[in-house]
């Protein structure tokens, strides 16, 4: 009786849902359009990066400085443009990113031999123009170590004498690597579709039968709370996990198809079908859990509304992984697999990463899900028989 | 049939019920009269299992409503206080909503559908989703949800409220049609007019507590007065505010 009673909850709530276009819209926005911006923010990203190799140089008072000036002209994938009237609005105004301005007395102080000073025009709080930034002040360093090894092997000292310490970056991030550690991010975009898309249908269930008036005539049928409990989480699940899936397939499948080659990169090997599989088989069950947890938080709840800024409270179980990785790196963690969201993030991280962690794990994680929910749903149920849930007292 | 017997409940230093017996028989109209706040929808809400009382005990049909809620549901329908529908489903995905979960067989729910529709006149509704609807269509859903599973145990709160002649004359056949079949029949209502059309049995409750419970001749008799609304002033000691000297 109480599985019948559950299924005919379940078709309800799935025939309300279904109905209801607007929050079918909306879910699936939030499933889709999230890993999509996402994308197109990476790309633009990567872009950008590539074109910082490219640096357009403007600069004020090249009169004052003709030999820098020649120099920065003899480097790689430098174009000197002549600076506009007044930098510093320029920079404020994104019309440059960096401007190198050249004070009237450098000819004069660098004959003298004394420190000649250029500025730097550029707005730190734009994270765009940092690496550019950093590109000019390295030319510009790297002239004066120059001039400063001529004038010490002219007065017939070593240049290392006055570089006893010197450092030399190796960078070893590659455009390809940044794409890989982009991706780490989209697990988190799956599981924050599992939690968002529960939420229409868990709210809608439980605060918005009490708010209706449509509580007490359900519970007036002959059937137990954890019956018609079941029934709602079951539909929160079936329209959260289908979100996932959706969030899934789309945001693959958006990285796929982005044209990677153009940008000189290449496609990474782990967008394929098999990534989908293994992340539809973390992620679909984690549905149940994310389910089964707002449904419960959700019956608290005394109106709609209130339920509704639950949304806002719930927004860090998704980014949970994170908070953990600041003490505990994820990567070849599979053991993490019972605790939600942060067990399944440890095990995309490791497919996302090229691995292949057991089926056992998978396993272990949806069973884990599955008993988590178990908890929060006879919690619900029993706060449906509570009469301050039931009459609002 | 529905014994009630020395139910009591408290809302903190509140006595909303305090002593309340009596019993609704099967193939008898009761009504469960009394001023605001007089403890109606506290006894009605224990009645049905989703409240526990401090106290006493209540039976439908032998069954204890406290240890054996499910079981006594089964053989309730109620309509309650909030009659609150599901906005996007249409009349009649109400009613079947409410006969699945009772466990009813298609063609018995398909029968007991077209029956209800038919006789609370939601022919041109049926098929249209609730949103829209009026109070008085809203009401009629409400209570044909509350029949689907043809319960030997009738319980109604204020069940014409807000309804028109039409549907107020449909409601009273239902009522009657259901009493002649020996159906147990529990309303509570504020129209006199309607309980004395109706009912063969009245129970008044004031402050928490049965003032009376007998025909309408006997609490016309008891009271002294000709009319159902002055013995039921006179009884609960309700008087209007406000009345000329």
């Amino acid at each position: 009786m109480n599985v019948h009673a559950s299924r005919v909850v379940l078709w309800k709530e799935l025939l309300d849902v279904v109905r209801d276009r607007k929050a079918v819209g909306l879910m699936l926005a939030t499933a889709i359009l999230s890993p999509l911006i996402y994308v197109a923010i990476q790309m633009i990203g990567a872009i950008r990066q590539r074109n910082t190799s490219a640096l357009v140089l403007p600069v004020a008072g090249v009169e004052h400085a003709p030999e820098l000036v020649d120099w920065l002209r003899q480097q790689t994938e430098v174009d000197v443009v002549s600076a506009p009237a007044d930098p510093a609005a320029a920079v404020r105004n994104r019309t440059a990113d960096v401007i190198l301005v050249v004070e009237p007395d450098f000819g004069d102080r660098m004959s003298r031999g004394v420190t000649a000073k250029v500025r730097l025009f550029a707005d730190t709080s734009r994270t765009a123009s940092a690496a550019k930034l950093a590109r000019t002040r390295a030319l510009i360093d790297g002239y004066g170590l120059q001039l400063a090894s001529l004038r010490l092997t002219a007065r017939g000292i070593a240049p290392e004498v006055a570089a006893p310490v010197r450092t030399e970056d190796v960078d070893v991030s590659s455009l390809d690597q940044r794409l890989v550690s982009a991706l780490l991010a989209l697990p988190i975009f799956f599981a924050a579709a599992a939690l968002m898309c529960s939420m229409p249908v868990a709210v809608d269930a439980t605060a918005g039968e009490r708010e209706r008036g449509s509580l007490e005539p359900l519970l007036l049928n002959p059937l137990t709370s954890g019956a018609i409990v079941g029934g709602k989480w079951l539909a929160a699940s079936v329209v959260s996990g289908s979100m996932a899936l959706c969030c899934v397939v789309f945001s693959i499948g958006a990285f796929q198809l982005v044209p990677w080659h153009e940008f000189g990169m290449r496609t990474p090997p782990v967008l394929n079908a098999r990534t989908v599989w293994h992340m539809l088989a973390l992620y679909v069950p984690l549905s149940l859990f994310m389910s089964a947890l707002t449904i419960c938080l959700a019956t608290f709840s005394r109106s709609f509304k209130e339920a509704q800024s639950l949304g806002a409270v719930l927004m860090p179980v998704p980014l949970l992984p994170f908070v953990v990785s600041f003490f505990l790196p994820l990567m070849n963690r599979p053991w993490l697999a019972p605790v939600p969201v942060v067990g399944q993030f440890a095990l995309a991280a490791d497919v996302l990463g090229g691995g292949s962690p057991a089926p056992l794990w998978y396993v272990l994680a949806a069973t884990s899900d599955l008993a988590m929910a178990l908890v929060f749903v006879g919690l619900a149920a029993r706060l449906f028989r509570r009469e301050s849930i039931v009459f609002g007292r | 049939m529905i014994e009630v017997s020395a139910l009591r409940k408290r809302f903190g230093a509140i006595d909303a019920v305090r002593d309340v017996s009596f019993g609704a028989d099967n193939g008898c109209v009761t009504a469960l009269l009394g001023p605001n706040g007089a403890g109606k929808t506290t006894t009605l809400r224990i009645l049905s299992g989703l409240m526990a009382a401090d106290g006493g005990a209540v039976r439908v049909d032998g069954l204890d409503v406290a240890t054996d809620p499910v079981a006594a549901r089964r053989r309730m329908g109620m309509l309650p206080d909030s009659r609150g529908l599901y906005p996007r489903l249409t009349a009649r995905e109400h009613l079947e909503y409410f006969g699945r979960l009772h466990g009813l067989a298609r063609h018995t729910l398909n029968r007991r559908c077209d029956e209800l529709v038919t006789d609370l006149g939601l022919s041109d509704i049926a098929h249209r989703r609730v949103e829209g609807f009026s109070h008085g269509e809203r009401t009629k859903v409400a209570l044909a949800r509350a029949l689907i599973h043809e319960p030997r145990n009738i319980i109604l709160d204020e069940p014409t409220n807000g309804l028109d002649i039409g549907s107020i004359r449909a409601v009273r056949a239902i009522v009657h049609r259901l009493r002649d079949e020996g159906r147990c029949l529990l309303f509570s209502s504020h129209v006199m007019q309607e309980v004395s059309a109706l009912c063969d049995r009245i129970v008044v409750i004031a402050k928490g507590t049965v003032v009376i419970d007998g025909t309408p001749d006997a609490v016309r008799q008891r009271a002294g007065c000709d009319s159902l609304e002055d013995a039921f002033v006179a009884l609960t000691g309700t008087e209007s505010v406000g009345r000329p000297a």
